[in-house]
């Protein structure tokens, strides 16, 4: 039992170190034709300038909610699917990408198999006709008034609009600017199949020339021909734009590593193993109470620091602070209510911080994972672009947001360990009442400096302070609850169960302020939302009443206050 | 401090009065929040947060309750603050970040006030290669009449929007005040003011009834009919109103014709009239209200650049040379996204564009811009000096 107690925590270790080794690991057969190569090529889409590996991952993603394909039953990597689609269309357009769940919209295709989730660009062609129709009647109406069946009409159109930008080349722009004054173009810009010597055209690049025999040599099934061209192309590259291919080919890795899908598994296991911890502390084996622990501790160190490195390279590749979107706030809350819990732990030593940092970590990673549609590394459009304000504003508020959760999961411990089971200890209830008022102290700090600095670049970037904009108006009700929390507690007239409670109250204001502000759809801040946030918003905030209730129920009917 | 008032201001200084104030504040931000997916930006900033008292609504059946409005909650706010101060002063370490943090909300909320109560924005277009010496209140309109015959400069004579609602004729009697300046050889009766209006041709109308009641005889009237609308609502600069009036002119009593005069004609680009009296030419307009600056910027380019293959703004700029000659001044700006202009106690911000080459900026003079950079300041301090001084004897308490 000792010796296995002892190999807990160095168990852990090891998994952690496997999880991050697998990814890196070449996956899939290593086939004739270079793929790690042309997937490394830098191209621009939507403003940025990318690797081909992304590109392929995220259009594969936006169609099919996949980053592979699945052809005659062999899983292919998406980099493979693109550079079918660029080289072969007529072979490509039998892919099954495109997935599609309305059974309207089904029926329109005659999808009438069930199981079968995803359909070919040759299937939707034949009923062309029918969803063109459809295509322009959606147009008709609006965004917000838009029915479910036009939506994901309007989103298969969209798709297959995607689809069709690809396979006629006009993006990604694959063409390099190598000459002073140039920038990224597409490839059909240049090369016009069947017009080749047509006078109207000028005559093609020499990138764009290599590039198109990459391709050529693909669809000629020649891979001797293509290995060659795609490293000839690349070492040019190499030589006229280092910085550029340097960063493509880190992005590359960076996919492939996919910092936040592995602590996604990490934080998971962390917080099973800590679960086991408080299990196992009634039960008299502290030897192994302790191992899971500490095994704890370790994962989450080294998620911690992997969760850290995911943000760094995202600030690298992208070069702008690290907050720039929903998706990306997401990220950092979790990883800064990790840093936190961490910091408690080290506090007070009893398993709560660690508990909470892989709770909180698990779950903001899994929403961000939602909030990902296509390319999480967007460029900012002119009034936001600005690293300054970025990394001061947006870094306090998401600051002020993760410290407002933080408390609020303390809160919420509190309340059900008190109405649920007998481990409040008068002790363990003084210790939560610190952690949350200090937490809350936290909050009110950044929440405050985030919220007025934002109002100073209003004033910097429109000439307004405040604009009483959703999101400002969002960003000023956690000030008020967490300011609210302390005055009351100051003024006696709450104690640590008052403080519990406001504190759950105060998730519902926090996740209003991030999500709910943009679910109206109004104001400068509101980028973008999906609708089935909305009846998880719902489900978040009933379930944080449901708490918040039973934290009002008399104390001397709790579980730890009976006997 | 006499202890008689101690105990008056006791019940004000209540850490109550706090929580509840907050609260109060919580609901009307929340309730003001959601009202915006309803209603324009500015109604409900008037109606909810720069108002004394308010109707809110419940959200069943319509049904509304009276409620705190911002102004109210903010004095309540500062006096709770103050009379807290009063009755409870005591300057040590625990008690400085507090102070220092009361102060700059102090600082924030006044502030505010003096935004809300001083603060004027304007706009000010400029073409490329042009210049202009003025800039535009784009909510309040004014009528101008040009006397162009000076070689040197014009001759304008501008009667505002104030005027022209105050001596507008009563619409059943037809009577009204006329305007008279001792510039003008001529008296202007306003027959009627639309705060907004929609222009109709008056070959498209196909109602006799409505063709027949045109009071213009001249000019744009001729060829227009001007109907009055609902006020636009909203923070859109898309969305504001368009002004328009039926303006008489008479000399002794005797009418010399009437015209129609209106925003729309300067939005269109051709907003000057010709009204010719003793073989000399006057030209009249209705104008956006202008202020003219003792100063001119010149626009020597426009750039709005987009990110590569995107429709999404990568920035906007105007290359702009500002003269004053007053102060000697003559100096290449440029203006961008996040990068103001601020001179003589005005701040120019790139705000929107009109095709290629007019930029169009925001004009804002604001006397408390720089009280919630103090603000923020203070209260960022007494927070860290709080906090940290609390920090310190509670991590001091836990390792012990």
């Amino acid at each position: 039992m000792k010796m296995l107690t002892k190999l807990i925590p160095k168990l852990a270790v090891l998994i952690c170190l496997i999880v991050v080794i697998r990814p890196m690991m070449p996956q899939h057969e290593a086939g004739a034709y270079d793929l790690d190569t042309f997937a490394q090529l830098p191209v621009s889409a939507g403003g940025r300038t990318k690797p081909m590996d992304t590109v392929a991952r995220n259009n594969l993603m936006i169609m099919s909610d996949r980053q592979t394909v699945t052809v005659d039953d062999v899983r292919r990597p998406a980099i493979w699917w693109l550079l079918e689609v660029m080289a072969q269309p007529e072979i490509a357009n039998r892919y099954e990408i495109f997935r599609i769940d309305h059974p309207d919209v089904r029926s329109l295709i005659e999808a009438n198999d069930k199981d079968k989730k995803r359909f070919s660009f040759e299937h939707l062609q034949m009923f062309a006709g029918d969803l063109n129709e459809q295509f322009t009647r959606v147009e008709n109406t609006k965004n917000p008034n838009r029915t479910l069946y036009e939506k994901h009409i309007a989103e298969l159109r969209d798709h297959a609009t995607i689809y069709d930008g690809l396979i006629w080349k006009q993006t990604p722009y694959v063409v390099p600017p190598l000459v002073e004054g140039e920038a990224w173009r597409p490839l059909i810009e240049e090369i016009h199949p069947g017009h080749e010597g047509h006078e109207d055209h000028a005559q093609p690049s020499e990138a764009a020339k290599r590039f198109d025999n990459i391709l050529i040599a693909y669809q000629a099934k020649n891979p001797t021909d293509f290995n060659k061209a795609v490293a000839e192309y690349a070492t040019m590259l190499d030589q006229q734009m280092p910085d550029i291919t340097r960063k493509s080919r880190f992005e590359v890795q960076f996919n492939k590593l996919e910092p936040f899908y592995q602590g996604t598994v990490l934080y998971v296991l962390a917080f099973l193993l800590i679960s086991g911890s408080l299990l196992t502390a009634g039960m008299k084996s502290p030897g192994l109470t302790d191992a899971l622990s500490k095994a704890t501790v370790c994962i989450l160190i080294f998620t911690f620091i992997l969760h850290t490195f995911g943000l760094a390279a995202r600030v690298y590749m992208q070069g702008y602070a690290p907050v720039t979107n929903l998706y990306s706030s997401a990220v950092f809350l979790g990883w800064f209510c990790v840093g936190m819990g961490l910091f408690l732990e080290w506090l007070f030593r009893n398993r709560l911080g660690s508990a909470l940092a892989a709770l909180i970590g698990f779950v903001t990673l899994i929403i961000a994972h939602n909030l990902a549609d296509g390319d999480t590394m967007q460029m900012m459009q002119a009034v936001l672009d600005s690293n300054f304000w970025l990394s001061t504003h947006v870094i306090t508020v998401t600051i002020g947001y993760s410290a407002t959760f933080l408390a609020g999961f303390i809160g919420i411990t509190y309340i059900i360990t008190g109405v649920y089971t007998q481990g409040l200890t008068t002790d363990l209830s003084k210790t939560l009442g610190k952690m949350m008022y200090g937490v809350i102290a936290f909050a009110l700090l950044f929440s405050f400096v985030g919220t007025v600095l934002g109002g100073i670049w209003a004033d910097q970037s429109w000439g307004r302070f405040w604009g009483w904009d959703p999101k400002e108006n969002g960003a000023v009700l956690i000030v008020l609850m967490n300011a609210l929390i302390l005055h009351a507690r100051w003024g006696g007239m709450v104690k640590t169960r008052g403080m519990a409670v406001l504190a759950v109250f105060g998730n519902i204001i926090t996740a209003w302020s991030w999500f709910g502000t943009n679910m109206l759809g109004v104001g400068l801040h509101s980028y973008g939302f999906m609708d089935s946030a909305v009846l998880w918003m719902l489900i978040f905030v009933v379930s944080q009443l449901a708490i918040m209730s039973a934290g009002l129920i008399p104390q001397s009917r709790w579980r730890s206050f009976m006997s | 401090m006499n202890s008689g008032i101690k105990k008056a201001l006791a019940p004000l200084a209540s850490l109550r009065l706090t929580v509840l104030l907050f609260t109060l504040a919580m609901i009307l931000i929340f309730v003001g929040t959601v009202a915006q997916k309803y209603e324009g930006n500015w109604t409900v900033v008037d109606t909810y947060f720069r108002s004394l008292w308010l109707w809110m609504p419940i959200g069943i059946a319509g049904i509304k309750v009276p409620f705190v409005g911002g102004y109210s909650l903010c004095i309540l706010m500062l006096v709770n603050l103050l009379a807290a101060h009063t009755v409870r002063f005591k300057l040590s370490w625990k008690r400085a970040g507090i102070l220092l943090t009361h102060a700059g909300l102090i600082l924030l909320l006044t502030g505010e006030l003096v935004t809300g109560l001083f603060a004027v924005e304007w706009q000010m277009p400029i073409d490329e290669g042009s210049y202009a010496n003025y800039a535009e209140d784009i909510r309040e309109a004014e009528f101008a009449i040009i006397d162009p015959s000076p070689t040197d400069h014009d001759g304008v004579v501008v009667i505002a929007q104030a005027m022209l609602e105050s001596h507008q004729a009563d619409p059943q009697t037809g009577k009204g005040l006329p305007i008279i300046d001792p510039a003008l050889p001529f008296e202007v009766r306003v027959l009627q003011w639309m705060p907004n209006s929609g222009l109709l041709g008056l070959q498209q109308i196909n109602d006799p009834a409505l063709t027949q009641k045109n009071p213009a005889t001249e000019g744009l009237g001729a060829m227009a009919l001007a109907v009055d609308i609902p006020r636009a609502t909203g923070v859109d600069t898309s969305n504001m109103d368009a002004p328009s009036a039926y303006v008489q002119l008479t000399r002794k009593g005797e009418s010399l014709g009437t015209w129609l005069v209106s925003l729309h004609a300067e939005l269109m680009g051709d907003p000057r009239q010709p009204v010719t009296i003793d073989d000399k030419t006057y030209l009249i307009e209705l104008r956006y209200r202008r202020d003219y600056k003792p100063y001119t910027l010149h626009l020597i380019d426009f750039r709005h650049d987009k990110f590569v293959g995107t429709e999404v703004a990568r920035n906007f700029s105007s290359d702009v040379r500002l003269v004053d000659t007053e102060n000697n001044v003559d100096r290449p700006v440029k203006i961008y996204m996040n990068h103001p202009l601020r001179y003589r106690g005005e701040t120019f911000y790139q705000s929107g564009f009109f095709g290629e080459s007019r930029t169009i900026l925001q004009v804002v003079r604001n006397p408390g811009w720089l009280m919630p950079y103090a603000a923020c300041a203070l209260v960022s301090l007494g927070l860290i000096v709080h906090f940290g001084v609390m920090l310190k004897t509670f991590v001091g308490r836990v390792r012990r």
